[in-house]
């Protein structure tokens, strides 16, 4: 898993509110067991017209959108099923922080644990970044995990609540196994000490 | 289990109910289930899972189901929902500029006219199944309205039920004949229609009754529009082949 140390993007902006993880990837892939190659599909019945050419109407698809790393999502953003695949989806098409008033809690813990980092803000700020990123796509947005802040060029800027073990795995780009592995010395002892 | 299921629905990690004695009189002799003396520590075990006196709650919600219609659902998300016999809303009935926009794209997705009611809205598919509405009480309750009636014309009605252990009990009650007779498919267990799964899956711009727990764009099958409600009221659907009140098959 890669670190997540600070990140500055330009941000793709879906104002929709409850936008649900069968949304985000329809059940229909969910039969894979590899975590890469779902980011084609990611939000796949929006973005895709039905002879399976890009819907031009979607903002995926939009010039200004590529390259974004940064989504910014109307309320309650995940919810739905559990599904891990959400945001396997979504680090697959290259975002690597969510902004959202609110996210769903199995979705915001899915996400912790696989490098996409989501950052809850107040509805104020939610709005002024999405008022600014949808009249200038070219708007960067900056976010700083170390102490918690988001930043827009505007001289905008806000801190986003997270906890400390999630926020120690992201920096130091492990999950939850790797976390346990960096104790290996002591495993090691303890269990020489049991033969 | 119904509810505690559609606590996620609502936001939640969990949803919890204190077991009583029907829980425990359910539990009793069952594979692997503590037996014996086991049994009785474990039931008083699960005796202190109920609230703390004095405890505190974000939010308390009183239902008294004793006054509800049955519900169905009109949109895309599990929360628009209402009783069966009101008309839907309109976007005059949301005060926040979000939730009307919401409200409008539901409505599009599901070919719907705002303010209109659903009952008599014409049916492609039934599913009665899923983790949280195909246990041995909801079947036995479907039964009771396929008992005698036969599924309407061009209805594909698809009965799942929830587990092997439930389909052995239904069989064992002869369930799944009253079923099949009925003109409904009786089915191995497993997620089917819920989730678009094994080929079980809505055409674009279909309709179903779904006894399932989500009605997400596309979730039954990409553009399926689905109505979620309970297995009386899809059973119900199934034998008049539109929305209905199960309530008029019951007393009948």
């Amino acid at each position: 898993m890669a670190k997540f140390t600070t990140l500055t993007s330009h941000a793709v902006p879906l104002p929709d509110e409850n936008v649900d993880t069968d949304q985000i990837i329809p059940a229909r892939f969910l039969k894979v067991t590899d975590k890469d190659g779902l980011g084609d599909s990611l939000f796949c019945d929006w973005r895709y017209l039905k002879d399976g050419s890009d819907n031009p109407a979607f903002v995926l698809n939009e010039a200004a959108s590529q390259g974004a790393q940064i989504l910014i999502a109307g309320n309650n953003f995940g919810s739905g099923s559990s599904r891990e695949h959400a945001p396997w989806a979504l680090v697959g098409w290259g975002f690597r922080a969510i902004i959202s008033t609110g996210f769903a809690d199995i979705f915001k813990s899915n996400s912790l644990k696989n490098g996409l980092l989501p950052v809850e803000v107040t509805a104020d700020v939610y709005q002024a970044l999405m008022d600014a990123v949808q009249s200038d796509r070219s708007t960067k947005i900056a976010i700083d995990l170390a102490t918690q802040s988001v930043t827009g060029l505007d001289g905008l800027e806000a801190t986003f609540p997270i906890d400390t073990f999630s926020k120690h795995c992201l920096l130091e780009g492990i999950d939850q196994l790797g976390y346990l592995l960096s104790f290996d010395g002591q495993i090691s002892s303890y269990e020489q000490q049991r033969t | 289990m119904t509810v505690c299921n559609m606590s996620i629905e609502a936001g939640a990690r969990a949803g919890m109910i204190a077991p009583d004695a029907t829980t425990f009189e359910y539990l009793k002799g069952r594979e692997r289930v503590p037996q014996g003396a086991d049994w009785d520590a474990a039931v008083e075990r699960w005796r202190q899972l109920c609230t703390d006196e004095g405890a505190t709650f974000d939010k308390t919600v009183v239902i008294d189901a004793n006054k509800l219609e049955p519900m169905i659902t009109y949109g895309t998300n599990p929360g628009m929902g209402m009783q069966i016999g009101e008309p839907m809303p309109t976007v005059e009935s949301f005060d926040d500029a979000s939730q009307q926009a919401a409200f409008e794209k539901a409505m599009a997705y599901m070919g719907l006219e705002p303010g209109q009611p659903l009952l008599g809205k014409k049916v492609d598919v039934v599913f009665i199944g899923s983790c949280t509405n195909s246990r041995i009480g909801d079947l036995r309750m479907a039964a009771g309205v396929f008992s005698g009636r036969k599924v309407a014309d061009g209805v594909r009605t698809l009965v799942v039920p929830g587990s092997h252990d439930i389909k052995k009990q239904a069989e064992s009650e002869g369930l799944d004949q009253i079923f099949k007779e009925a003109g409904a498919e009786w089915r191995e267990p497993g997620c089917s229609m819920c989730i678009a799964m094994n080929g079980d899956n809505l055409e674009p711009g279909q309709y179903a009754v779904s006894t399932s727990n989500r009605n997400f764009e596309g979730r039954q099958g990409k553009g399926g529009r689905t109505f979620l409600a309970s297995p009386l009221t899809a059973a119900a659907a199934a034998i008049t082949g539109e929305v209905t009140d199960p309530r008029s098959l019951l007393l009948s």
